[in-house]
């Protein structure tokens, strides 16, 4: 009997942390074009908030909307203190809720927890913010009906991780304050990251080895 | 003007609400709160409520208090309720993979309460915080 020919053109399409081939390349290519485009040199911090408006999604903390609430401004009819206690429920850690991206009708906004740390806040928001870019859709929500989140694709995390931290901490910034001699915590500074971040990201794209190589 | 409750259309709503959702009557009166289980299927065979547990069951159900309010013909041309959801909702979260039936639920609230914010101009690029 013949042997099965295995099909490992999918698998070698991808690279080993699962990212297709090429990507790479391109979401740092996306990185720079979006930076570029409010202003920001690989080498400055880019503002999450500042891409998210120039996208059409203004940002704003969870804790607004209870601002709002308690004001009682919005002519909302019913349990103002139970709105209140499910708003504050998002804010805790526990919550498992990091940063929401909404499109209600033609309105379009971007929440996040104001409790998470600033450097946090900024990852979470450019994780949101790589997912537009790559128009990732997400789910169409009838509250009507039984209320349950279609799990975005194992690929569509990977690619939005690999973007978001391209928008943060970019290739060619983070290879020339390397160069330069900066450390993590200089460079976690200068990008308002995490160190974290910074050294994960380092070790990703072996910034060490190639600047001992002296090539981009 | 007279009001009255449609509650036929009430009963049948909660019905198909609790069943969407998976859950006995037991279950759905906690989800609920502040209606006991009794008084829920009460009102599922087609009894009328009281006002608190009505505003509590419209609340559960995401509909404004209005919905079901059935009104003798008077030629009066009062303004339908206004949605107090959108029609559309899209929805992209940063999140740990499994939610709480108790995260769900604050995440329907933060998508009324803000449908309503960004209604009355609160959410605009120049009110951003």
């Amino acid at each position: 009997m013949p042997q099965q020919k295995q099909d490992t053109s999918a698998q070698n399409r991808k690279s080993k942390d699962g990212l297709l081939r090429g990507f790479k390349a391109e979401a740092e290519r996306i990185a720079t074009r979006t930076r570029s485009s409010v202003g920001k040199s690989p080498w400055e911090a880019c503002p999450a908030q500042s891409v998210a408006r120039h996208l059409g999604f203004p940002v704003f903390p969870i804790s607004h909307l209870v601002t709002l609430l308690r004001a009682e401004e919005l002519g909302i009819v019913g349990s103002i203190e139970e709105r209140t206690k499910d708003l504050e429920h998002l804010l805790i850690e526990t919550s498992g809720v990091h940063a929401t991206v909404l499109e209600l009708d033609e309105y379009r906004m971007i929440f996040h927890r104001d409790t998470s740390s600033p450097e946090r806040v900024e990852s979470d928001l450019m994780h949101e913010i790589a997912h537009i870019l790559l128009g990732h859709e997400g789910c169409y929500v009838d509250p009507r009906s039984s209320f349950s989140l279609p799990s975005i694709s194992k690929q569509m995390e990977l690619e939005a991780q690999w973007l978001g931290a391209a928008l943060q901490i970019p290739e060619r910034g983070l290879f020339a304050l390397v160069r330069q001699g900066y450390s993590n915590e200089a460079i976690a500074h200068r990008y308002g990251a995490s160190l974290q971040q910074v050294t994960h990201r380092r070790q990703r794209l072996a910034i060490d080895t190639r600047v001992a190589r002296g090539r981009l | 003007m007279t009001t009255e409750i449609d509650i036929a259309r009430l009963a049948e709503m909660i019905v198909q609400h609790r069943k969407a959702l998976g859950v006995g009557v037991r279950e759905a009166a906690g989800q609920i709160g502040g209606v006991s289980a009794s008084t829920l299927s009460r009102v599922e065979r087609g009894n009328l409520p009281d006002l608190d547990s009505y505003m509590r069951l419209c609340r559960w159900l995401d509909v404004s208090p209005t919905y079901f309010a059935l009104e003798a013909a008077s030629g009066s041309d009062a303004p339908a309720p206004e949605a107090t959801m959108p029609e559309k909702i899209r929805m992209q979260l940063r999140s740990d993979p499994l939610l709480s039936p108790e995260t769900k639920k604050a995440l329907l609230t933060m998508i009324e309460v803000a449908y309503a914010a960004a209604k009355a101009g609160h959410l605009s690029s120049e009110s951003q915080v």
